[in-house]
This record gives C-alpha cells, sequence and structure tokens, in this order.
C-alpha cells in the first residue's frame, strides 16, 4: 500500500515535472549563444523512409515475376479461367482512396491539438480499410467459386499471391492504426510530438498509393 | 610502402587481364537458354521486361529518397542561414 501511494507521489511530481512549459533560457541568463538546433529530418522519418524502400523493393519482386507471366503469355486471362471483377473492385479502390483521406485529415487534427478529430477520423480509417479487406475476401470466395485457385497456374498464382500479401499489408496496417488510436486515447500525442502518428499516415498513404498501382496493373 | 611496391604490378597484371580477356556474347543461365526461344518469343520479351523494370527500381528509389533528404537538407540550411542573418541583424541593431 505505502509502495502504491510513493508511486503515486512520484507520478504526481513527474506529470507537474512535464506539465511545465518549456522556455528558451537567453544568451543574457546564461544559455547559449546558439542553441543546437533540432535535426531537419526526425529518426521517425529516415526509419519510415528505409521500411518503405525495402517494402517497395519487396513488392517489386513480386511485380517482376508477374510481369515474367503476364507479358510473356499469349492470352491473359487464359481460357477457361474467369476475368477478374473490375466494378465492385473500382468500388473498393474509391473507399480505400478515401481512407486515406481520412488519415490525412487525422494528422491535420492533432496538428492543431484536436484530439477528438484524430481520434474519429483513426476509426474512419480502420472502418474503411475493413470494409476493403472485407470486400476483397468475398471477391475472393466468388472467384474459387468460378475456378480460379492458387493452383490454377501463373494467373492464378500470381493473382492471390501479389494482391493477397497486399492485403496482408492494409489488415497489417490497420493493426496499427489501433495501436497509434490506444496511445491517442491515453493522450500521448501532442501538437509539438505526433510521430507515431505521422509516420502511420505515411505507411497507410503508402499501401494507398501502392494498391493503385497494382489496381492498374492486375485487373486491366 | 609495401603498397606502393606493388601497385604497379597490380597495374599492369590488372591491364593485361582486360587487354586479353575473350569477347563473349552476353549468356543468361542454362535454364533461360533453353527455356527461351528468341527475340519473337512472348516468354523472352516477358523476361525483358521484368528485368528492365527490376532494374530500373534501386535507382528510382534511392533516386526518391536521396531528392527528398537533399531537398530537405537544402531547404533547412537556408532557414538556418536566414536565421543566423536575423540573429546578426538583432546583434546589429543592440
Amino acid at each position: 500500500m505505502a509502495g502504491r501511494q510513493n508511486t503515486a507521489v512520484a507520478h504526481d511530481y513527474v506529470e507537474d515535472d512535464v506539465r511545465t512549459p518549456l522556455r528558451v533560457v537567453e544568451p543574457s541568463e546564461g544559455g547559449p549563444r546558439n542553441p543546437p538546433a533540432a535535426p531537419p529530418v526526425s529518426n521517425a522519418r529516415i526509419a519510415i523512409a528505409m521500411f518503405l524502400v525495402a517494402e517497395s523493393m519487396f513488392f517489386a519482386g513480386l511485380v517482376g515475376a508477374y510481369l515474367v507471366f503476364r507479358v510473356g503469355s499469349v492470352a491473359w486471362p487464359p481460357p477457361g479461367l474467369p476475368a477478374l471483377p473490375l466494378g465492385v473492385t473500382w468500388f473498393n479502390t474509391i473507399l480505400l482512396f478515401a481512407s486515406g483521406g481520412t488519415m490525412v485529415a487525422a494528422l491535420r487534427a492533432i496538428r492543431r491539438d484536436d484530439q477528438a478529430s484524430l481520434r474519429r477520423f483513426l476509426w474512419w480509417s480502420v472502418a474503411l480499410g475493413g470494409v476493403f479487406v472485407g470486400v476483397q475476401g468475398l471477391e475472393w470466395v466468388r472467384l474459387v467459386h468460378h475456378g480460379l485457385t492458387l493452383s490454377s497456374g501463373p494467373y492464378g498464382g500470381t493473382f492471390y499471391t501479389l494482391i493477397g500479401t497486399h492485403a496482408a499489408h492494409v489488415a497489417g496496417a490497420m493493426l496499427w492504426i489501433l495501436f497509434v488510436l490506444g496511445a491517442a486515447a491515453r493522450g500521448r500525442y501532442t501538437r509539438q510530438q505526433h510521430d507515431g502518428v505521422e509516420v502511420c499516415v505515411v505507411y497507410w498513404l503508402y499501401v494507398c498509393a501502392l494498391w493503385g498501382l497494382l489496381f492498374g496493373l492486375v485487373y486491366h | 610502402m609495401g603498397n606502393l611496391r606493388t601497385a604497379p604490378i597490380t597495374l599492369l597484371v590488372t591491364a593485361l587481364a582486360v587487354a586479353l580477356a575473350d569477347c563473349a556474347m552476353a549468356q543468361g543461365c542454362a535454364m533461360c537458354k533453353t527455356a527461351v526461344g528468341g527475340p519473337g518469343d512472348p516468354l523472352s520479351n516477358g523476361i525483358n521486361t521484368s528485368i528492365l523494370f527490376m532494374m530500373a527500381m534501386p535507382f528510382v528509389l534511392f533516386g526518391a529518397v536521396g531528392g527528398w533528404l537533399t531537398f530537405v537538407f537544402w531547404h533547412h540550411r537556408g532557414k538556418k542561414l536566414e536565421l543566423e542573418l536575423l540573429h546578426t541583424e538583432r546583434e546589429g541593431a543592440r
């Protein structure tokens, strides 16, 4: 019990300390004449850039394999196999791009310290991403019923591998947004410090842009 | 010092290796060579397209990231110089 009281006191002390507004110490008060400036690119931004380069090379490998089969085939789709559904995928694409818009809105919200809007837009993004993955799953079930499976030659194999890997990335990005939402609910992000939201938004936009490329390449 | 003494010999051996190397036509691996028919073969077109795409990707990615970093650092340097100029002007006014 005493330990818990001590922890509470320590917690209050730290909270008060953190709440004290920061102030620039002028050179006349003994502060440095040229205080060290913040680095032009934060570590979080460098990290997400490196991660996206690695992801791009991973997808480039898959697209490279797809191109070998697609350009190397006389008929695409091969005779006897169904064409990919365009209408519903267009609808799905619009949903995913809309979720990109809500993510940008979430970033703008935290930049003006609007915590409620941040959480609301993050929830919208998760919901739209969920609908995207759900609709794609239903389409896959329909395609399997029409005879397009992972083992129906290079057409089925490359389609499920490429689009499935992207869907897995969308699902992973949704988990990331949920994690950011949890941190946002605990009030972790502020107008000055919101690197966590920023990198998550960048990743989500990357996944959206990647879908645009894959949709143009695979479905047309 | 030892490196300086052996440098001419290394250079000579390298130059001879390059000059005396036999010309060889571009070759694929045995599998590709048997599978791909020739310039008109669709599979050959597919493999060529894929090779070009895969070859371009690292350049595109490193170009994009390098360009972004260059822009950010260049922009930051300009801002820093502006601040320093402002600081010097203020000091002069005092």
